[in-house]
């Protein structure tokens, strides 16, 4: 997949199906798609999270088949089978998000319930067994307890403010990708198409 | 838990039920736009809105009607209470295993923070105490970065890695109790529906 000067989206299919399936692995081949063995759209998706397209308006989604893949109806049916797609994994991801926001909450409720009573130990200890030790000990048991609170609630709490991140950012692009114009054009030969950049 | 839910899966083959087909988002039908079992959508429409679910779910199986034939009708929700009773089963393995490994990794984990005790104890009392301040503070503050970074794994595999298997373990016994029919494929278009 490429960007083509005009921020078009440019993918290199062998048959249309491999725009959401993955095909085997070819690493003989000299098409993307086949070398990695991914569905070109979210190879295309992952690369459009790291180059983001700034302007999306005029961008097209630009399918390169060989000749005798295309049919007159394919560009509509395209764009339909995209929307649909796009639609779907929006709400699968939507999905994702909730169930990931859900666990780590639950994760969350436990380790703080773990830290309460593991401070309430160490106040109690300081307040019996260690009443009279020194000053050095009662630092240690302080800072060990404070340092594994934290250490703890680090993961619940990385899951909580940034899992949702990632598939936020895939929905963005396939929200945008659903809008796009497709164009399916004859596939130039590879050597055509790595001078262009594809 | 939420009112009942009534979910119409349109499906090509009965194998679409249990077996993911190939993504093909040109089809209309739920279980291609994705390429996942119908099942699997039934499960995670079931899990939507968790920890609330459903009170029952109504599954009513469309196919071609070429492909229904008494048994078929007989056996297919047969099959699909089999499919639950064992994924139930099987997460409930996993779910085990996956304690007892957290619980390993806490007992493990317990004889290093014994261990990095035993030293600061040492380094705070006669055999280790000649050693200078500096250096012993900096050897204390290691022993209790290593007794928190071993404890912070096994705490958090114990307290959160069984949710997944929770969670999918409640869809599948509501749906174990779903009433399952199936029906001749009506329009083309509709996938999956929900009430």
């Amino acid at each position: 997949m490429s960007t083509a000067p005009g921020n078009d989206i440019v993918i290199r299919l062998d048959t249309i199906e491999q725009l959401f399936n993955a095909p085997d692995i070819n690493p003989f081949s000299d098409e993307e798609v086949d070398v990695l063995g991914e569905p070109a759209l979210l190879r295309a998706v992952r690369r459009l999270q790291a180059h983001r397209i700034r302007h999306w308006e005029g961008v097209k989604l630009i399918l390169e088949l060989p000749p005798d893949q295309m049919t007159p109806d394919l560009e509509t049916r395209t764009q339909e089978a995209l929307s649909r797609y796009c639609a779907a994994k929006i709400e699968d991801n939507r999905l994702q998000i909730r169930l990931s926001r859900v666990r780590s909450l639950i994760g969350l409720g436990m380790v703080t319930v773990i830290s309460i009573v593991v401070i309430g130990l160490a106040y109690l200890l300081f307040n019996s067994l260690f009443a009279g030790a020194p000053d050095t000990v009662k630092g240690i048991v302080a800072a060990s307890v404070s340092v594994f609170v934290w250490v703890i609630l680090w993961d619940p709490m990385e899951s909580l403010l940034f899992n949702w991140v990632e598939p936020r950012l895939e929905n963005n692009i396939l929200r945008k990708l659903q809008r796009v114009d497709i164009v399916i054009r004859p596939k130039s030969s590879s050597n055509e198409a790595r001078s262009h950049g594809a | 838990m939420a009112p009942e839910a009534a979910i119409t899966l349109q499906l090509n083959s009965i194998d679409e039920l249990f077996t993911a087909p190939a993504a093909n988002p040109f089809s209309s039908h739920a279980v291609d736009i994705l390429g996942e079992a119908g099942l699997d959508i039934v499960q995670k429409r079931a899990l939507q809105r968790w920890p609330r679910l459903p009170r029952a779910v109504h599954l009513t199986v469309e196919l071609p009607a070429s492909q229904i034939t008494p048994d078929l009708a007989r056996d297919a929700p047969a099959a699909a209470q089999r499919y639950f009773a064992h994924k139930i089963e099987d997460n409930r393995l996993q779910r085990q295993l996956t304690i007892r490994r957290s619980l390993r990794q806490l007992l493990g984990a317990g004889v290093g923070i014994l261990l990095a005790l035993t030293l600061i104890a040492l380094l705070l009392t006669a055999p280790l105490g000649w050693l200078p301040d500096f250096l012993r503070g900096v050897l204390i503050v290691l022993a209790l970065y290593a007794c928190s970074v071993l404890s912070f794994d096994a705490v958090w595999s114990v307290a959160f890695d069984w949710v997944p298997y929770v969670q999918e373990n409640a869809a599948y016994r509501v749906l174990e109790a779903s009433e399952i029919t199936i029906e001749p494929t009506t329009t083309a278009e509709a996938g999956i529906a929900l009430d």
